[in-house]
């Protein structure tokens, strides 16, 4: 702002005060109302939802999944979005640079706006913003509440198709006990390490091994693995179905536990969804 | 017509007013009190602008609920999460205590946020306010981090992981983070001095920086003004005014920018001398 | 000499008169601004204030900070901690085992991993931004809560965010007379489990921080690369 606007500011204001009215009690009976429907508000939840206490410190845990207070949500979620370690998107691009840069930004936005325009409908970049950062944070927070895939395994996944005490049930047991989800979703359960398995009955996976198995499977025998066979293939060398894959091995399952896997993931999408 | 016109006052009213004559006397304080009071604002204030004051408000309502929870919290780690629980369960209405103080955290952080959108959506931290925003920045900060360490102190998994996640995050910052992270906690890793030192800081330094930044803040407001929404009938008003005074003088004005039109004081009148 | 009037030419007295200074003259004040190397009196005592204030300052700031800050840069002095006999971790397992620290909050959790006759201890700190890492049997390998972060038996990365494989511990085996049975194995940190019985106590002792190679650096807090161009932002550590 130049000095010819900084002085009609001045003038202007001071007109503004002239035709004014006394801080007591015009602005103050606001505050007041405000504050004692505020502090009603805190009370009233406070009484309503009362604070608990959760298990106590255990620093030597192995299955505890830390959250944040939930106005970090939005940091916390930040860290999720810039996942991979490279150096061009380092870990510190979501812990360090971006809210340093987002905190330079807020502390110098009246450097950054020198305009003598307040009104908002004549400031578009201004609102425009506004709007960007508030939708930013508003929706990483809400992620932040509701994207908290328990990862663990043991917790159950409601599948629509499966019997109680068919393979596809037993199956279902073994990927939930043997901690696949700590790498695949389904259902919107678990990690992204992997590839989300929701519909990967779908898939129609095939592959070529002409070696033997670790673990044998009857039914399960090459050269070609398709269908169920596929996934017992998969399980057992990720590798031979998949040059290159990173799953580890789960060559220590028995023979029913794979077929029984194998059943439950070759219908994931079509029978059991 | 007011009440002292009528007799004499009672002993009472003469022993109040003698009481504030005397302090005023040394510290003249009805001026400054009478100055801030009595000070003229816009007419046309929104509600919105109470936003600020509501935040203040729950502050001084966490510091005293701080306070008094501080008289029966012990800030060491075998004995931190017991405290807790019985301020909980057994200390008169330590629940809700314990309740508004967690509550008003939360209102807080929000109260905090919406009065910054209001300000930024006025246009308040412009010309001559921008020292305003920048305390009131400096505030937001440190009442995250308030946040941040006051959610350690109550000491359950929740609490402590959360705390030890952040903390990281601090040590991932270039070259000085992991001497910030080891300040902070007390050591390279979490250990039994860090409980208290997140205490300390959450008691006693952020606050101590917070009631600085408010009177910063309140200094600032109050000599600058509360500022008028930018959309008020009164503004609107004068700057129509402006425009049209700009316009009429913009038409006495010709082409070039100079005052073409002159007024001749004696307009010459063609009579007679038509037919000559 | 005279002048017009009569008095002495220099002073203006009448002439004969006493001509040095009186009492009722005013003193000229020099004040010295010509003359900045002069210590006056009034530049002296200005100094006196800056110099006590300094001094206070000093005074307070320097054990208050040194009191806050110095133990909490130091690293952490070396010690082993006897989590039981060999018994307790059988060849070609990975055990969960609690490690106690100085106090209770510094307890930590160690996987350790006897296999093909070395024997590691994995501390389940996740190398991305410390939360807690889960062992998952089935697939041997550890996968992290928080971003997903995944491991593969040894504690290399093999997925997900972290900029490292997993800390480790430095391991010792010792018999019941305190003399250790053994020796280091090929790996930094590891020990030979050639000749280990299972009388015999594991000891865990410091943490360090390795790469993919599982060559060893020293302790890094997590979220800092050890390799690369990134792990130049951290010299100090």
């Amino acid at each position: 702002m130049n000095r010819a606007d900084q002085e009609a500011y001045k003038r202007d204001y001071a007109q503004a005060k002239k035709e004014g009215k006394p801080f007591y009690p015009y602005a103050i009976y606001k505050d007041h109302v405000v504050a004692v429907l505020v502090f009603a508000g805190i009370i009233g939840m406070a009484i309503w939802q009362r604070v608990a206490v959760g298990p106590p410190v255990y620093s030597a845990t192995s299955t505890f999944e830390p959250r944040p207070e939930w106005y970090f949500f939005f940091l916390f979620q930040l860290l999720k979005i810039f996942k991979n370690q490279n150096a061009l998107v380092p870990v510190i691009m979501a812990t360090f640079i971006i809210p340093n840069v987002l905190m330079v930004l807020l502390l110098a936005t009246p450097f950054i706006d020198r305009r003598a325009e307040r009104r908002i409908s004549k400031r578009p970049f201004a609102l425009s913003v506004g709007i960007v950062v508030f939708i930013f944070m508003a929706w990483l927070t809400y992620q932040g509440e509701t994207g908290a895939a328990p990862i663990s395994g043991g917790t159950t996944i409601p599948f629509t198709g499966i019997t109680p005490g068919s393979a596809a049930a037993a199956g279902e047991t073994v990927y939930l006990t043997e901690g696949c989800t700590s790498c695949h979703m389904v259902k919107g359960v678990g990690g992204q390490v992997g590839p989300n398995l929701t519909t990967i009955g779908t898939a129609g996976k095939s592959a070529t091994y002409s070696g033997k198995l670790p673990v044998p499977v009857p039914g399960a025998t090459g050269p070609t693995y398709s269908g169920a066979n596929w996934f017992v293939l998969h399980t057992e060398c990720p590798t031979c179905a998949k040059p290159g894959s990173a799953m580890p091995a789960f060559a220590s399952l028995s023979a029913t536990d794979l077929q029984n896997l194998a059943t439950f993931l070759n219908g994931l999408g079509t029978t059991y969804k | 017509m007011s009440t002292t016109d009528i007799g004499p006052k009672g002993s009472a009213t003469q022993a109040g007013e003698a009481v504030v004559n005397f302090v005023d006397d040394r510290t003249a304080a009805t001026t400054g009190i009478g100055w801030f009071l009595k000070r003229n604002i816009p007419g046309e204030t929104s509600w919105f602008q109470t936003l600020g004051f509501a935040a203040m408000a729950v502050f001084g309502l966490q510091a005293v609920t701080g306070i008094v929870l501080a008289m029966y919290y012990k800030p060491d780690p075998t004995t931190a999460y017991g405290s807790i629980r019985h301020i909980t369960d057994d200390v008169t209405w330590g629940w809700l205590v314990r309740g508004m103080h967690k509550w008003g955290a939360s209102a807080m952080i929000i109260l905090v946020f919406l009065h910054m959108a209001r300000v930024f959506i006025f246009g308040s931290y412009k010309y001559p306010r921008e020292l305003t925003w920048v305390t009131g920045a400096l505030l937001l900060i440190m009442v995250m981090f308030m946040g941040l360490t006051g959610y350690l102190l109550v000491w359950d998994q929740k609490a402590y992981w959360a705390t030890v996640v952040a903390m990281n995050i601090t040590a991932s910052a270039p070259i000085i983070g992991p001497y910030i992270a080891d300040i902070l906690r007390g050591g390279t890793t979490f250990n039994s001095d860090s409980l208290s030192r997140f205490y300390a800081i959450h008691m006693l330094v952020i606050p101590g920086g917070i009631a600085t930044f408010i009177g910063l803040h309140l200094f600032l407001v109050s000599k600058l003004g509360i500022s008028e929404p930018p959309w008020s009938k009164r503004s609107t008003r004068a700057r129509r005014a402006e425009e049209a005074a700009a316009r009429a003088a913009a038409r006495q004005r010709g082409p070039r920018g100079r005052h073409e039109v002159t007024v001749d004081p004696e307009p010459q009148t063609l009579t007679a001398e038509a037919g000559q | 000499m005279a002048d017009s009037q009569g008095n002495d030419a220099q002073n203006g007295q009448p002439k004969g008169q006493y001509s040095g200074p009186r009492a009722i003259d005013p003193v000229e004040e020099h004040s010295h601004d010509d003359d900045p190397d002069f210590i006056t009196r009034t530049r002296f005592l200005s100094g006196v204030a800056v110099a006590g204030g300094a001094v206070l300052t000093a005074a307070i700031l320097v054990p208050i900070v040194g009191f806050a800050v110095s133990d909490s840069v130091k690293n952490p002095p070396d010690r082993w901690v006897d989590i039981g006999p060999m018994s307790n971790f059988p060849d070609g397992q990975t055990t969960s085992i609690a490690v106690s620290g100085l106090s209770q909050i510094s307890d930590a959790r160690a996987f350790v991993r006897n296999k093909g006759g070395q024997l590691i201890a994995i501390w389940n700190r996740c190398a991305h931004l410390g939360c807690p890492v889960e062992y998952f049997k089935g697939g041997d390998n550890y996968v992290c809560p928080c971003h997903g972060g995944a491991y593969d038996s040894l504690g290399l990365v093999v997925g997900g965010p972290p900029p490292r494989p997993l800390d480790r511990f430095n391991v010792k085996v010792v018999n019941t007379t305190g003399q250790a049975v053994g020796g280091v194995g090929s790996v930094h940190g590891s020990w030979s489990t050639a000749v280990v019985g299972p009388t015999d106590h594991l000891l865990i002792g410091s943490a360090f921080s390795i790469n993919q190679n599982q060559q060893a650096y020293g302790l890094h807090d997590p979220g800092e690369p050890v390799t690369g161009v990134l792990s130049h932002l951290y010299p100090f550590s």
